[in-house]
């Protein structure tokens, strides 16, 4: 495996809406621990809450850290511990350097692509983890919609991913992992970009948690069983009482208590005509027996 | 690969330009951290991703319940069409479901539900079902459900004498296509042989299929609807039934496990007797409760 193989560029794509509007910066919403500005041009400095963050600045992150960006349309970057993160001003481009990060955004209003030496992520309307260990492996996770992954060289190498399930690639692969699906009430419940790491609730959180509870159930039978419980008692009292004989008529009906209903409407009952009792042949005149005298 | 192809190409010349310039801010970032903190700090970011084939680990325990009012224009399914009738409707229930191993799950429940009708009190019903299995999710069939269950079903009427009982094996097989984030497409089929009634006379071997499309309007709003065949053949006289049953219901979530429904549907049973053919029409309102641990 050659050394370039292993930059071998991930893309998570999804397709952008025809009017997106470029990323032109972001706000620093929350810092937990050590977050730091890079710019090329000047010192780092640390982040605060409310520092706007433009293209030429790039976001670090130090041991047990995080940050939340936002930006004007209401699309949220959340990353994690020991990242480098940046976007590119004018378009709708981001790249993460190492490390995790939560993208989400609104449907509506564009897509764009998250890149980070060896990876891309984009979204729109899309939530998704991203798991880049550098010179390692590279994992997805959709928490909610689609989104297609491929290798940014070769992007016939791809992978559609959805809700639930993780997408991975090992250090130096050439193809993808298969895709299985995890259990996304418990990656919620345990993820640091979410609540779990100091966050508030996202926007469509509930929905999340329902695309969650909803791996949590069983495909089963379709709802509305309570009618076909119905059905099938009442067609068993009925093919019971239709398959026994009707007890015979007293000669005397009494008058129905009042409000009384019968279970069943009884079974017409056929008329049944006796068959014909054959007649008797005519008994053989015995002969006559021969007198014996005494 | 058209869209996402093309963008990959166009960005990735920007992409090298801008990779070799931050190069040396990567390294300068990365060069600081302690790789096996990198990796503890990231997997604790990302979150534990456990398998669901794997998640288990536990019981997988639930109770269910629900109570609500209906109409139903037929409520002795006669042939005639009957005189319509409201019924209050009560269930409640419990059941596990483990993980065994992989994709298998064991299958454990047992419910209670009750039927009391207004003006048809002679109807009224009492029914017990209890039963388990194996479950078998097919993950690279996109959760393709198997399921092989035995089912005790008891009835009893309003006056608590058992009318009847019913022992079966169940196999079906399901599976849902979603369509886009908020609709999705489910499918399956199901057969129940009865093993043993009493009394033997409406012992019935029971084919389903269905089919439902299932739409989350908005967060908490949602549509569901359903067209379910099934066809009965009674051992006993060889009569064959096929029931149809169409509707729909609207579903409000109030809280993650307790949702109001308002439902519909149409019942039509055709039978090689007509005696038993029967159409009817059902609209009710339930709350419904759903909690699992």
């Amino acid at each position: 495996m050659k050394k370039t193989a292993l930059a071998f560029l991930l893309a998570v794509a999804i397709p952008q809406a025809a009017h997106a509007e470029p990323f032109q910066q972001a706000e620093v919403t929350k810092t937990v621990n050590r977050v730091s500005l890079l710019h090329s041009k000047q010192a780092a400095k640390p982040a605060a809450v409310g520092d706007v963050v433009r293209g030429e600045t790039a976001v670090k992150t130090g041991g047990d850290s995080r940050a939340e960006l936002k930006f004007p349309d209401a699309t949220i970057t959340r990353i994690g511990s020991n990242a480098l993160f940046r976007f590119r001003e004018g378009g709708r481009d981001m790249t993460l350097d190492g490390g995790t990060m939560l993208f989400s955004a609104p449907k509506g209003v564009g897509g764009g692509q998250v890149q980070a030496g060896a990876i891309t992520a984009a979204v729109t309307g899309t939530s998704f983890l991203l798991y880049y260990l550098v010179g390692g492996e590279v994992k997805v996770v959709v928490l909610e919609g689609k989104v297609l992954i491929y290798f940014t060289a070769n992007p016939k190498i791809r992978q559609m991913l959805r809700a639930g399930q993780i997408g991975s690639l090992p250090a130096g692969a050439t193809a993808f992992n298969p895709t299985y699906s995890i259990d996304l009430k418990h990656l919620i419940g345990t993820s640091r970009l979410l609540e779990a790491g100091g966050f508030g609730p996202l926007p469509g959180q509930a929905l999340l948690l329902r695309i969650a509870e909803g791996q949590q159930g069983k495909i089963g039978k379709l709802p509305d069983s309570r009618i076909q419980d119905a059905q099938a008692a009442q067609t068993a009292r009925r093919t019971i009482q239709g398959n026994t004989p009707a007890p015979p008529q007293p000669m005397m009906t009494p008058s129905p208590r009042p409000g009384a209903t019968p279970i069943v409407p009884p079974r017409p009952q056929p008329v049944v005509t006796p068959p014909p009792r054959p007649t008797p042949p005519p008994k053989p005149t015995p002969p006559p027996t021969p007198r014996t005298g005494p | 690969m058209g869209a996402p192809g093309a963008r990959a190409q166009s960005n990735r010349a920007d992409t090298a330009s801008r990779t070799a310039s931050n190069l040396s801010l990567t390294r300068a970032a990365q060069s600081t951290v302690n790789t096996s903190e990198y990796l503890s700090d990231a997997e604790s970011d990302f979150g534990e991703q456990q398998a669901v084939s794997i998640r288990a680990g536990g019981l997988g325990a639930y109770l269910i319940g629900g109570s609500g009012l209906n109409y139903t224009s037929n409520p002795t399914l006669s042939s005639g069409g009957g005189k319509g009738d409201m019924y209050y409707f009560a269930r409640g229930g419990a059941g596990i479901h483990p993980n065994l191993t992989g994709g298998l799950y064991l299958d454990g429940h047992i419910s209670e539900e009750v039927f009391l009708y207004s003006r048809n009190t002679a109807l009224n019903f009492s029914h017990l079902n209890a039963g388990g299995g194996l479950d078998y999710v097919f993950e690279d069939l996109g959760q393709l459900n198997l399921w092989v269950r035995y089912e005790y079903d008891r009835y009893l009427g309003g006056n608590l004498a058992e009318f009847f009982v019913n022992n079966s094996l169940v196999t079906g097989l399901g599976k849902e296509f979603l369509i886009g984030d908020t609709m999705a497409i489910q499918t399956g089929a199901q057969a129940a042989i009865s093993l043993t009634a009493n009394p033997s006379s409406a012992r019935r071997n029971e084919y389903d299929f269905w089919l439902g499309w299932r739409w989350r309007i908005v967060e908490p709003l949602e549509l569901q609807t359903y067209y379910v065949v099934s066809l009965f053949y009674y051992p006993e006289g060889s009569r064959v039934d096929v029931t149809q049953n169409v509707g729909g219901s609207l579903n409000l979530s109030l809280t993650r496990w307790a949702k109001l429904s308002a439902s519909v549907g149409f019942g039509t049973n055709s039978s090689t007797d007509s005696f038993y053919n029967y159409t009817v029409v059902n609209v009710g309102g339930t709350l419904g409760l759903d909690i699992r641990f």
